[in-house]
């Protein structure tokens, strides 16, 4: 599975934006980012949104064992 | 038949959706009987007030309240000592991140104030007026520090930093100097520099303007009681009560369920109702006097502490081949922060250039920290302002290159499975549906007059869903309420009516719906993010659809037949099989029954909504420029848009007219300006002046309905797409009708005389 990670997540926490992890699924993936990069996970849900195979998803339970990708991408806001 | 199915294209025909009922809390509104924020009163209620800082960055030495408390009348005085030592915990509540020691620092500061009326100290008294008294007897000992309100003024080496503990997020070396830029995001793909090379036509240049408000009519204010027990109300108006909930309870360390906020009707939020400023202040003067305290501010505390849009500065080249087709962009902005780090950069950079097919770009937003009030969503946070700068650009483009600007921006137009900036591919998208319906509008080919020109624009906003709760109860009668824990702002208990009135096939008068408060309905987001139709709606689908199931099964039991033997049609039950085939029950006459047959007809629908799709916009705006006054009058203006499906007309066009005379504000008008002591100048309606209804024609709005497949009716966001386009829509109209480009906002007159007669 390939892991996009966006600006400014890339620089902020991994030093990369291609990550080699194979998550169960985003709780499991969110958990393993936050092993490589401590304080992720604290971030994680006020500012990243998920998409898995191109769709936004909002189900972190949801299974990944069919993805392909999954892009983070900063959270945006409406007003 | 009404029956909400996966839409898969064709619009259905529908009992209600689409139709325009009168709003059910409209007579209470025209009739001044409406309770907003200002209008509640408790028994036993102090009147608060708040002392702020008059100078835009310095450090507190020391508050002494001695006096204030002294005097007669004042029961309770508070400053930032009363919040209790907080660690940094960065929540999403609103409409965007925040830390919540930030939040409780601009309710009231600590050690610092950061911007000219940052709360320093308030008081609660028997009156208003004794609670002003008080505030002018507490004595604030400051040490005034440099201050700094530009952009790049605040990015210089030698600049005032206003926290040192922020380090520049999103760059490479991580920085080890704290910086006033707190955040940078860059996106992007290709060779920008090497596309431009070969580009025939590159529109370049440096696009700006001022932080601007929100401008709702309604002020901040709020009541809130404290008991000796720890439990708490909060009444307060506000886009989202569970946020104000939680935010409150983080920022003095309390349970949430010890509070119980009641949402007040409200007088306009557009984004800047998202966060917290008094709430907390009050619980602190509540605890401190026993008693309930209201805290409102005035129309120039309002200007002066809380959120406004920022202000930005935007350098933009786009590069275009002969016939049009777009080769490269390169947009770089920097974004006010304010006091505190915000999240606009991101939204910036999503909302740049994604509506076009560009194989080479580059878009990179900084957040800017100043001594400003902390900038707030303001209705598609981050977008109108580097959208004025890319649809400029644009338009400049089909100037240069002699093509039609419709023509250009169909050529180029993005499309389902067109990657965004970041690379996620569109969804079901009606941009070009858009640049269609504005093509082929008899106001693209009207006529204009003497010094009159026609300037387009189109922008997006990626809309949201995310959690909402709702309950569809029965009641005894046979009539329906819809609880919701989304405040209405633009008339979502007429369209929440509407849905459930579809999916029950029942008059619309027969379903009312309500905000319910925070103890008596589970979690839903803030109404914002262009969400509640969408997210709100899609749980009133739900369970209405579980009420209606329900209801068939009592009828089958009460029939002794299969719950297959019994159709709903029309909001009656009918069997259809069987020994009693034929035999029909309304709601109205099942309704006393159902408390012996299971008990009540209660279903709750608690989701965090997928699916949801942004929305696009493309805007006619035409207008007439005085060359002795550089007055610029609109006198057309269009807005075509992409609402999915409307489920209220009405509204839908409301808030598409509404947007736009809001971007047409910004675009010609509004603008924060401070003296050289860093003081605003203009914190009032009069000097801050905003359109009213004698200052614009009619905004046509035409709905363009392309449905979003994974809602059950097709719905998309609406309310924030129509402030993106006005900005440039305007000022390319005026480059139409003068052959000036103007790049910096307001357009006021003095800026448009001085373009015109060469005296900038």
């Amino acid at each position: 599975m390939r892991i996009v990670v966006m600006p400014p997540f890339d620089k902020e926490f991994f030093g990369t934006d291609r990550l080699d992890v194979v998550p169960a699924n985003l709780f499991d993936l969110v958990d393993r980012l936050d092993a490589l990069a401590p304080g992720f996970a604290a971030i994680a849900q006020p500012r990243v949104h998920f998409a898995v195979d191109g769709v936004l998803e909002t189900d972190w339970a949801r299974p990944l064992s069919d993805a392909r990708e999954v892009i983070l991408l900063p959270r945006v806001g409406g007003g | 038949m009404n029956a909400p199915t996966k839409f898969d294209g064709a619009k259905p025909a529908y009992r209600h959706v689409g139709t325009r009922p009168v709003r059910p809390d409209g007579v209470d509104k025209v009739t001044g009987k409406a309770l907003y924020g200002t209008d509640f009163k408790a028994p036993g209620m102090l009147w608060g007030a708040v002392l702020r800082s008059p100078h835009p960055h310095a450090r507190i030495l020391s508050i002494d309240a001695r006096k204030a408390e002294a005097l007669p009348g004042v029961h309770a005085v508070a400053t930032g000592k009363d919040f209790p030592t907080l660690q940094s915990l960065v929540m999403h509540v609103g409409e965007g991140a925040s830390d919540i020691v930030d939040v409780a620092r601009n309710c009231l500061a600590l050690d610092k104030v950061l911007y000219e009326g940052h709360a320093v100290a308030a008081v609660a008294a028997v009156t208003p007026e004794i609670a002003r008294e008080a505030l002018a007897l507490i004595a604030v000992e400051y040490e005034e520090l440099p201050f700094v309100l530009g952009l790049e003024d605040a990015l210089a080496p030698d600049a005032p930093l206003l926290h040192d503990d922020v380090f520049t997020k999103g760059v490479e070396p991580k920085p080890d100097k704290p910086s006033n830029a707190s955040m940078r995001v860059e996106m992007g793909s290709g060779d920008v520099e090497a596309a431009l090379a070969t580009a025939a036509v590159v529109a370049s240049g440096r696009y700006t303007m001022e932080p601007v408000h929100q401008g709702y009519i309604e002020p901040h204010a709020c009541v809130a009681s404290w008991n000796a027990d720890g439990q708490a109300q909060i009444w307060c108006s506000s886009q989202g009560h569970f946020a104000v909930r939680a935010l409150t309870a983080s920022v003095l360390a309390i349970p949430q369920a010890d509070i119980r906020v009641t949402p007040l009707e409200i007088g306009g939020g557009f984004g800047g109702k998202t966060t917290i400023y008094l709430e907390p202040v009050a619980m602190i003067l509540s605890r401190k006097s026993g008693r309930p305290v209201r805290l409102a501010m005035t129309r120039e505390e309002v200007f002066r502490a809380t959120g406004p849009a920022p202000g930005a500065v935007i350098d933009v080249r786009i590069g275009a081949a002969e016939d049009g087709t777009l080769l490269a962009a390169d947009v770089e902005f920097k974004y006010h922060s304010g006091a505190y780090p915000a999240v606009d950069a991101g939204a910036g950079v999503a909302s740049a250039i994604g509506h076009y097919r560009i194989p080479a770009a580059r878009v990179v937003g900084t957040e800017v920290l100043c001594n400003r009030p902390a900038a707030k969503a303001y209705r598609a946070p981050g977008a109108p302002q580097v959208n004025f700068a890319v649809e400029s650009a644009i338009d400049e483009l089909a100037v240069r290159l002699g093509l039609d600007p419709i023509e250009l921006r169909l050529k180029n137009a993005s499309g389902e499975g067109d990657p965004q900036t970041s690379g996620v591919p569109w969804g079901k998208i009606g941009w070009t549906q858009c640049l269609e319906a504005a093509k082929a509008h008899p106001h693209w080919s009207a006529p204009l007059g003497e010094n009159q020109g026609r300037g387009i624009a189109g922008g997006y906003w990626g809309n949201y869903g995310g959690p909402s709760t709702v309950v569809v109860s029965l009641a005894e009668d046979g009539s329906f309420v819809v609880a919701t824990g989304s405040p209405d702002i633009g008339g979502s208990r007429a369209s929440m009516a509407i849905m459930a009135a579809e999916v029950l096939e029942v008059p619309y008068e027969q379903v009312r719906c309500v905000v319910a408060d925070t103890a008596s309905i589970g979690y839903s987001m803030v109404t914002g993010g262009s969400r509640t139709t969408f997210a709100t709606g899609k749980a009133t689908v739900e369970a209405a659809t579980q009420v209606r199931q329900l209801l068939c099964e009592r009828a089958a039991r009460m029939w002794n037949v299969p719950a297959e033997a019994v159709e709903w049609r029309e909001g009656t039950m009918h069997c259809i099989s069987g020994e009693k085939a034929g035999t029909s029950i309304s709601v109205a006459r099942i309704a006393p029954m159902v408390a012996h047959m299971g008990g009540p007809v209660s279903c709750v629908s608690a989701i965090n909504a997928n699916g949801w799709l942004p929305g696009f916009g493309l805007h006619i705006c035409d207008v007439e420029v005085d060359p002795e006054t550089g007055h610029v009058a609109i006198v057309r203006y269009t807005a075509v848009q992409d609402v999915g499906t409307a489920i209220h007309p009405d509204y839908v066009e409301g808030q598409v007219q509404g947007g736009a005379v809001q971007g047409i504000g910004w675009a010609l008008n509004e603008t924060y300006i401070y003296d050289h002591k860093g003081r605003l100048d203009n914190p009032g309606f009069l000097d801050y002046r905003m359109p009213v209804a004698s200052d614009l024609p009619m905004v046509a709005a035409v709905l363009v309905e392309v449905p979003n497949p994974d809602h059950p009716y097709g719905v998309k966001g609406v309310g924030e797409v129509p402030i993106v386009p006005p900005l440039a829509a305007v000022a390319n109209a005026i480059h139409a009708a003068t052959g000036k480009r103007l790049k910096s906002l307001p357009m006021a007159p003095d800026r448009v005389f001085a373009a015109l007669h060469g005296c900038a």
